[in-house]
């Protein structure tokens, strides 16, 4: 009995010493799936064609952009970092090169994917076409530039871009190459309901929902030690910032896409590069917002890690 | 019983005395060399420093630094540090470990002048350093003492320290990714643009690793009055093409803690034959210079394997491998 007592106590003695400060370390890490919605107002996605009827207005969302969303420390009213609203930014170390944002993190709504043909690269992001013959009359009715294959010939048939794809990428589905939406709300139909963008009750925005996956959360130390606060609930925390990177009107093309990187074909007359989103889009948001972008004037400064705000992205670049 | 009585709390402090997570891990690492794992070079203007050269081929050659450092003895990074001072223009800074690596070349496919490669490499005489420039003011480490790197804390406006490393230069890998560093035996170079005159400058020369032969890493340097593009073009009028002999003899026999530095390769330890193996190597001629040694060591009654005891002597030293654990593809 009394080497059972022994035996029990000295286990007892080494779990308290094993619980005891030393290698044990409380990471103290919260981390959040963050949700949200954000708006363009209509007229980022109207935009004045030549077709063969003439000049039309056209008001469609896929005149939407890959929407960039970035959590920062804070965000800083025009004319502070650039004309627009623009999340703050780290110390200056180069001459003429802007400090850094030093992001928290981020996402997008819309991504730069691997078009297939070298005439859609930088110029076709997901979310925006429900199918493969949407892409083709996009191109050819609305902006009067029909795609092109390889050769330069003009593709009529959307089935001509899905089977390249196959081929070139090797798979067997349409969701693996992630360019169209098909029917995605599952209504049996694939249509405009699909699509990232919706028109809001009000006919005033595009609206969308966005997901930060997985998002470690970030709040203002000094508040906390000062006022007690809690973190993620209700301290001051990072702030989401965003800005629609629309096509070009000339060229279609996105300034966030980077054609030289991504996927990489090079077989006999096919000899490009994929294109690919810049990998400092949110931390050097001023060398790719151009003309036409629309920017948020305002950030959401996070506080309540359940809240879900609403991202106006109200502010055009001019 | 009263020893019995005493065990818990025996065990007890012999826990508390471990510490916490205050250890560097150096019971963990074998004392296998008497070089140090950090060595500071010192240069030889006032303040300590290494002054960039210029001039010819031979001028260069003749002011390049060569030294050993040691196996890391603990969990901490070892390496070499040098200082220097800006010139208002660029300066290169070019490192070159010992010795020359390739892989083997075993398929019959490939091109033709790819079978210099068919001779395996001495595996076990190659070491890999990896080569950080910035300005002295960001530099971490203690000269001689501990490496360091470059990163600085900024805070950003919710008080949260965000690392920023400030190197001078930053050689660019797959896909223009940042610190890409050469690998093993090969040499790595960076060129610091427009250097603030007056203002020093630290090179880091951090040990990826050391070769398994010795545990001591030998490397040549050249600081150098210019941009890495001007001193190749330099070197290269004089000498065969190739980054691998822009600095030649930086294989060192060891002995003891004599670690150096040298300046220019007359002062040096070099392992003979190590220059004519990098000559063939850059060449290339790769595959009749490894031909001819496994056929003298042959001759002696040897061969390249790592188990071959006679490996350290003057002539039974092998720079390529061993051409007995070469594979022969299916109908080769």
């Amino acid at each position: 009995m009394r080497t059972t007592l022994r035996l029990a106590s000295t286990l007892g003695l080494l779990a308290a010493v094993s619980t005891a400060p030393g290698c044990a370390f409380d990471e103290g890490i919260l981390i959040h799936n963050l949700e949200g919605t954000v708006r363009v107002p209509v007229a980022a996605a109207t935009r004045t064609v030549t077709t063969d009827d003439g000049e039309q207005t056209i008001q469609d969302p896929r005149f939407i952009g890959p929407v960039y969303l970035g959590l920062f420390p804070s965000v800083l009213p025009p004319g502070s970092v650039a004309s627009y609203s623009h999340p703050e930014i780290g110390p200056q170390f180069a001459a003429g090169v802007q400090g850094d944002t030093y992001p928290y993190g981020g996402t997008t709504v819309g991504d730069i994917k691997f078009t297939c043909l070298e005439f859609l690269r930088c110029k076709l992001i997901s979310g925006r076409f429900t199918d493969w013959d949407d892409i083709v009359r996009w191109y050819d009715e609305v902006l009067g530039t029909p795609v092109v294959d390889a050769d330069g010939k003009v593709i009529t048939d959307g089935d001509l871009i899905q089977q390249t794809c196959f081929d070139l990428l090797e798979v067997t589905s349409d969701a693996e190459i992630g360019l169209i939406t098909g029917d995605r709300n599952g209504d049996g139909e694939a249509d405009e309901a699909d699509l990232d963008f919706q028109l809001s009750a009000d006919g005033q925005y595009y609206e969308a929902t966005f997901h930060i996956w997985q998002q470690n959360w970030y709040w203002d130390v000094d508040e906390e030690k000062e006022t007690g606060c809690t973190p993620g609930k209700d301290c001051t925390g990072f702030t989401l910032w965003g800005f629609m990177d629309a096509p070009d009107g000339a060229t279609n093309l996105f300034s966030t896409c980077n054609p030289n990187q991504g996927y990489d074909r090079a077989v006999y007359n096919q000899d490009f590069r994929g294109g690919k989103a810049y990998s400092d889009v949110l931390n050097k948001p001023t060398s790719y917002i151009t003309s036409g972008d629309w920017v948020a004037n305002e950030g959401f400064v996070w506080k309540d890690m359940y809240e879900q705000p609403t991202l106006d992205l109200d502010f055009e670049v001019q | 019983m009263r020893f019995q009585n005493l065990a818990p709390w025996a065990l007890t402090a012999g826990l508390l005395g471990l510490g916490g997570c205050d250890y560097d891990g150096s019971f963990l690492f074998a004392q296998v060399t008497d070089a140090p794992p950090v060595v500071h070079i010192t240069g030889d203007s006032e303040e300590g420093h290494v002054v960039p050269i210029s001039g010819t081929s031979e001028d260069i050659r003749a002011n390049t630094i060569y030294l050993e450092v040691g196996a890391a003895q603990s969990g901490a990074v070892g390496g070499a540090t040098l200082t220097f001072e800006g010139t208002g223009g660029d300066v290169c800074i070019w490192v070159d470990p010992e010795l020359a690596h390739w892989n083997t070349k075993i398929g019959s496919q490939g091109s033709s002048a790819e079978d210099v490669y068919r001779f395996p490499d001495n595996l076990y005489d190659d070491g890999d350093v990896d080569l950080y420039v910035g300005m002295s003011v960001y530099y971490t480490g203690s000269f001689g003492e501990t490496m360091g790197d470059f990163f600085v804390m900024h805070e950003d406006s919710l008080g949260n320290k965000v690392p920023i490393e400030l190197v001078a230069c930053s050689n660019r890998g797959y896909n223009n990714a940042p610190n890409a560093h050469a690998g093993r035996g090969a040499p790595e170079y960076c060129s610091v643009a427009s250097t603030s005159p007056g203002v020093s400058y630290t090179a880091a020369l951090h040990t990826f690793s050391t070769p398994l032969d010795d545990d001591r890493l030998a490397m040549g340097i050249i600081v150098f009055d210019g941009s890495c593009n001007q001193l190749k073009n330099v070197m290269s009028s004089s000498g065969l093409p190739g980054e691998e002999c822009i600095i030649k003899g930086e294989a060192i026999q060891p002995a003891g803690d004599d670690v150096g530095p040298w300046i220019g390769f007359d002062e040096s330890r070099t392992w003979a034959g190590s220059v004519q193996f990098e000559e063939a190597f850059c060449a290339p001629d790769l595959f009749t210079y490894c031909t001819a040694e496994a056929k003298q060591m042959a001759d002696n009654g040897l061969t390249c394997s790592w188990n071959d005891a006679g490996h350290d002597g003057e002539g039974e030293r092998c720079f390529c491998g061993d051409p007995t654990t070469v594979p022969v593809p299916a109908g080769g």
